[in-house]
């Protein structure tokens, strides 16, 4: 190789190293786009002698080199396009949510095929005492005059396991496979639980011709899907609620691309080139009502994951319940409407008092976390409230 | 610190370099000791003291060997640097395993046990204390001239691209090249590209790979199905091979940026078509330090086949224990000795007589093997885990555990990444060296050109795969 070249290449080497290390340091100059998902950042490294004679100080330096090293973003996007172009795949990582790509773009979450095929392990005893303590709460707050409502979100690979790529079902059937909520359902009738079947009703819904139930590339329930089951709640809840939730005024359908948790799978692919081909689907037009006052709306208290958020969201954009509060995993309180986290904690919370203050309680999860127990929310309150 | 990390790459190698080439050339041998300090330091910054201490040790000794001249002092001398040195390996590698050991005996004989608080590893410790043995040996047998200075003694002892995992270098093989060495720009990018193939071979290739065999290993042995017995074998055989050799890519060039040429420590060792010839290819560095060291020490091959056998089989045993403080790496220097005595026994030249794909098969089931008892914690578990190799009927169990499927154990990203490391790793040398990969400096203008975009490919998609395992996101939050 000539002179000149070599001189160039070795020089460019250099600034190229330089540049991605000053660039580590000049978060503003990051490009790439912001990456979605969350993550807990690494804290940035506290230079102490104690820290640097253990080697803390540098183990976190090296962390939170990782994590803000220049073009970052554009980096954690090379890689998953990679391997999404090479091998229709999202890079298994180490912790965080792992989506499965399968056939014609039918995004995943990996833990709703693992929970698919895997059977309950539970005993029926310990699932009769999960049925009993939920009807013990429901009878509870019944005597306080407030109306619990339990939700149960379907699973999209239940609903839709033909779009799953086969082999991560190893040759098992999801249908065969008796989850622990298929076996809690008829425990829960028994016990006399006032709940929302969710799967039951999607999967009637399917059979009926009903389409994007969910969006290929979103893990919740779409939109369109949401009008309905708010619909049917309404049905559910309204006749034993003081103030009753309004009409959601549905004024069309419009047939849009995937919009915001319609797209919370393919976003989380965190891809460098533009979006594959998404197809367009209904979503409800919704007009907030005005012939309710504010005083009259109902005040619903949540506790619920990630599969409520598209419920209080169109509940809001129909106006039709009144600031409340959201206990989201039962781990936090968040204000609603903004979801903003508030300082108390649940568990300094005076439960009877509390509880008084609203219409209903709604817990809202996913079939595949039945075994959670509403995060311990049904334990807490069949204690306060004794 | 280690090469493959983002903090090295585009934090300490900037700097360092050019800091390096910034200062006068008489200067350029102080920034790399101290680049070297602070390399070491980084993490761990007290075992940077213990290099440098058993440096100072080291060198002193040295000192009193050229000073001497009777050879029962010089024999004392040396003596006494040797065993110097390897008490504090023993100290620090070793001690732990020994008490584990006498407690052990201390319970079955129901005497209590050694209180003892675990003594942790310093980075490299192997590498630099065969390095010094090997100055102090040199220096008493005349074969290498004594450090112009402690600096000179210190740079060798700690110059940061051999530091940690090797190669293990030979004080008269870069003497020189410590009093005075060529910078240029061609040597410069030939570092750049090897350093570059190195990386992509750690980041790009093992590390994938050494995730997946963890995760198989990792398992209950006992049920474990044969699909994944085998693919956690040859995952791990792949692994430990372009993890290492990637280093030594690595570790040569960042010696080649600063005008150093360090020895090759890997040459194709899986196209070796005898476990013999393997050992010429693997560890290369190691296998000449043994051989220098303590095989011929031991006689060697003068004293007849049984006690070539014994020595043989004694120099693996050390070996075997060098690459650790168990009993799994002394088995697996027992079997490799035992493989290379009974190929002494068969005659080398029978087996290049076997064709070259039956042989380079047969070597790599043998190596593969060995590699079980390497990575398995116990004997018993590689026993276990060998036959699970062959417990065909176990491809049911895999749909018994949900949790061991197939997509989520070994990816198609992994069985990609398994073939281009297998693919890789069999290229024969004649295609290396027909094609002119193995010199120093591109032949043509046309592999200079492929050499710059493959090193530009392996940079960019290891940054990016390492940028990649930082960003582990969850869907929404829930903390």
């Amino acid at each position: 190789m000539r002179r000149r070249p070599q001189v160039l290449l070795a020089y460019g080497f250099v600034a190229w190293l330089w540049l991605i290390g000053i660039l580590t340091f000049l978060p503003g100059l990051q490009i790439g786009g912001a990456l979605r998902g969350v993550v807990e950042k690494p804290a940035p490294p506290e230079w102490s002698l104690p820290g640097i004679i253990d080697g803390s100080s540098f183990r976190a330096a090296d962390d939170w080199f990782s994590a803000h090293v220049g073009l970052h973003n554009l980096w954690v996007r090379l890689d998953n396009q990679v391997s999404y172009t090479l091998l229709r795949e999202s890079p298994v990582r180490e912790s965080g949510t792992r989506v499965v790509v399968g056939p014609g773009d039918w995004l995943f979450e990996h833990v709703y095929i693992t929970a698919a095929i895997t059977p309950s392990q539970l005993a029926t005893e310990e699932l009769t005492a999960m049925a009993d303590r939920i009807r013990r709460v429901q009878d509870k707050l019944e005597r306080r005059g407030t109306r619990l409502i339990l939700i149960v979100a379907p699973s999209k690979v239940e609903l839709y396991p033909e779009h799953v790529p086969a082999a991560h079902f190893a040759g098992r059937d999801p249908a065969a496979i008796a989850t622990t909520y298929e076996r809690l359902r008829p425990l829960l009738q028994e016990a006399g639980v006032d709940f929302y079947d969710g799967p039951a009703r999607f999967a009637a819904w399917k059979a009926a011709g009903h389409g994007s139930l969910f969006a290929r590339t979103g893990t919740h329930w779409s939109y369109y899907a949401i009008y309905h089951v708010l619909e049917e709640l309404r049905e559910m809840l309204n006749p034993d609620l003081r103030r009753p939730i309004p009409d959601l005024g549905l004024t069309s359908l419009d047939y849009l691309q995937p919009q915001r948790t319609d797209t919370d799978l393919h976003r989380l692919l965190n891809l460098l080139l533009p979006p594959f081909h998404e197809p367009i689907q209904p979503f409800p037009v919704i007009r907030a009502q005005t012939e309710v006052a504010d005083a009259d709306l109902p005040r619903l208290l949540w506790v619920n994951d990630s599969f409520g958020l598209g419920l209080i969201d169109t509940l809001y954009r129909a106006r039709a319940m009144q600031p409340t509060d959201c206990l989201y995993y039962f781990q936090n309180i968040y204000s609603l409407p903004g979801f903003t986290r508030r300082e108390d904690a649940i568990g300094e919370l005076d439960w009877p008092a509390y509880i008084g203050e609203f219409d209903a309680v709604v817990v809202v999860f996913t079939e595949i976390a039945v075994e959670q127990q509403a995060w311990g929310f049904f334990e807490a309150l069949d204690t306060a409230l004794d | 610190m280690v090469f493959s990390s983002l903090i090295f790459l585009y934090a300490f190698l900037p700097v360092f370099l050019a800091c390096y080439y910034w200062a006068p050339p008489r200067a350029r041998n102080g920034v790399a000791l101290l680049g070297s300090l602070l390399f070491y330091g980084w993490g761990e910054p007290r075992f940077a003291g213990i290099l440098v201490l058993s440096g100072l040790f080291g060198y002193a000794v040295s000192r009193g060997l050229v000073r001497t001249t009777r050879p029962a002092g010089r024999r004392a001398l040396v003596a006494l640097g040797v065993s110097g040195h390897l008490a504090v390996l023993a100290y620090f590698k070793y001690s732990n395993f020994f008490v584990d050991q006498l407690n052990g005996v201390l319970g079955w004989l129901a005497q209590g046990s050694v209180v003892w608080t675990a003594v942790a590893l310093p980075l490299g410790i192997s590498f630099f204390t065969f390095q010094k043995i090997s100055y102090l040996v040199d220096v008493y047998r005349g074969t290498s001239p004594p450090a112009r200075s402690l600096f000179d003694y210190l740079l060798y002892v700690a110059l940061f691209p051999q530091l940690i995992a090797g190669p293990i270098i030979r004080y008269h093989d870069v003497a020189a090249q410590i009093a005075g060495r060529e910078h240029s720009h061609d040597r410069f990018l030939s570092g750049v590209w090897r350093f570059s193939l190195g990386l992509g071979r750690k980041v790009l290739l093992a590390n994938p790979l050494g995730a997946v065999a963890d995760r198989i290993f990792g398992q209950d042995l006992s049920v474990l199905p044969a699909p994944y017995a085998w693919i956690g074998l040859l995952c791990y055989a792949f692994q430990i091979y372009h993890d290492f050799a990637g280093y030594s890519d690595m570790a040569i060039g960042l010696g080649r940026m600063m005008g150093f040429e360090f020895t090759e420590n890997f040459n194709r060792p899986y196209t070796a078509r005898s476990v013999t010839e393997f050992w010429r290819r693997w560890h290369i560095s190691l296998s000449n330090f043994m051989r220098d060291y303590v095989y011929i020490p031991l006689g060697g091959n003068r004293a007849g086949s049984a006690r070539t056998g014994i020595n043989l089989w004694l120099v693996f045993l050390v070996s075997g224990f060098w690459h650790g403080a168990s009993w799994s790496f002394v088995f697996w220097g027992a079997y490799h000795g035992t493989l290379l005595t009974l190929e002494r026994l068969i005659g080398a030249a029978r087996l290049q007589r076997l064709p070259a794909v039956v042989g380079v098969a047969f070597t790599f089931a043998l190596v593969t093997v060995g590699w079980l008892i390497f990575r398995t914690p116990t004997l018993p578990d590689a026993v276990v885990y060998l036959g699970r190799l062959t417990a065909w009927s176990s491809w049911n169990e895999i749909w018994t555990n949900p949790a061991m499927l197939w997509p989520d154990l070994v990816s198609r990203r992994t069985l990609a990444v398994l073939a281009l490391a297998a693919g890789f790793s069999f290229i024969t040398e004649n295609w290396w060296r027909r094609h002119g990969w193995d010199e120093v400096l591109p032949a043509t203008r046309r592999q200079a050109v492929l050499r710059v975009v493959f090193a530009a490919l392996c940079l960019l998609l290891a940054s990016a795969s390492l940028a990649g395992q930082s960003y582990n996101p969850f869907i929404y939050f829930r903390f």
